[in-house]
């Protein structure tokens, strides 16, 4: 089943931050920006793991996540409903990963800052168009 | 701040500064344009995740409200008090300092005027702040539009969390806690 289409390719550029929504087996949410969201497939993502350790956790023990990533030239937004599948410390995945996010970190002066220590693989359950970060106002003020 | 605090005495005006939940450090991200989300979750606590325009920390320094965004695919009403249960992730864009709130919703309610003029001011200086970021069209695009529809939301919070990337990410602030005073609390009907 294809649940994502390639108009959302733009949004996982990482132009503008992806949000990451997670829970604990408690019922603790918690969010976090995160630095990559990486088209695997038609079903499949990964999110770079660095240093978050609740969302880490969280994601272990409670396998649900929802992500918001950003079109950059049109605003629009997407929620990805995921589920934790794997996580790959080394091979071709990692290895791309890692090559963008050291380019991620020159640029925001976080080179010291950002180390990859994993990618996150999660399988994609749904999409969902949430409209634009920011709506057109109404004609004539808000 | 607690009742009684500020007031004058014999000794001297009485403090209760470390009684205050939400540093001041959080406080002043609140006061520049900053970007917002808050994450809940449903009965089955599956994460859903709303954008915010603005949070204003009150008084009491205990509770937020916090401006949630009304969009397409998802009810935000009914996400916010699903369970109650919420996490605001709220930074400074230009410097990349970043807090967690989290917390519990205790009133959903339509924004007022003023809060929609507080709202547009700050709006106004994320245009700014994006035009030193992204291309010209984008800003343009920023400047024509709002968070808006949106629905304010207060919220008690019981935890803060640095969520700056560096080594201190993930380190609890709560101002209680530093002062010696009661650890964050669960709140109300949360069933953790």
């Amino acid at each position: 089943m294809t649940v994502m289409t390639e108009e959302l390719k733009p949004a996982m550029q990482g132009y503008i931050p992806a949000v990451l929504a997670t829970c604990s087996k408690d019922g603790e949410p918690n969010a976090t920006i995160v630095s990559q969201v990486v088209w695997v497939d038609d079903e499949h993502v990964a999110l770079s793991f660095q240093f978050f350790n609740k969302t880490i956790r969280n994601v272990r023990e409670n396998p649900y996540a929802s992500v918001l990533i950003t079109h950059p030239s049109t605003l629009e937004c997407w929620s990805l409903d995921l589920r934790y599948d794997h996580s790959e410390t080394e091979g071709p995945l990692f290895d791309a990963m890692d090559m963008q996010l050291q380019a991620i970190a020159s640029m925001t002066g976080m080179a010291d800052v950002f180390k990859l220590k994993a990618s996150d693989v999660y399988f994609v359950e749904a999409v969902t168009h949430r409209g634009r970060y920011f709506e057109p106002l109404p004609e004539g003020g808000s | 701040m607690e009742a009684g605090c500020g007031r004058a005495s014999a000794a001297g005006t009485v403090l209760c500064v470390a009684t205050q939940l939400i540093p001041d450090s959080v406080v002043a991200v609140t006061m520049t344009p900053h970007v917002t989300t808050i994450a809940t979750r449903d009965d089955k606590n599956r994460p859903s995740m709303c954008l915010v325009g603005f949070v204003r920390i009150e008084d009491d320094r205990e509770h937020v409200t916090c401006f949630v965004t009304e969009r397409p695919g998802g009810d935000t009403r009914t996400m916010l008090t699903a369970s109650r249960r919420v996490a605001l992730s709220m930074g400074n864009p230009a410097t990349n300092e970043n807090y967690q709130l989290k917390g519990t919703v205790t009133d959903l309610r339509a924004m007022t005027d003023a809060e929609r003029a507080h709202q547009d001011a700050l709006h106004s200086q994320l245009a700014d702040l994006f035009a030193m970021m992204f291309p010209p069209e984008l800003v343009a695009m920023a400047r024509r539009s709002s968070y808006r529809p949106a629905v304010a939301a207060t919220i008690r919070v019981d935890s803060i969390f640095v969520q700056t990337p560096g080594p201190g990410a993930g380190a609890s602030i709560t101002a209680a806690e530093g002062a010696g005073a009661t650890a964050p609390r669960a709140a109300e009907g949360d069933p953790r």
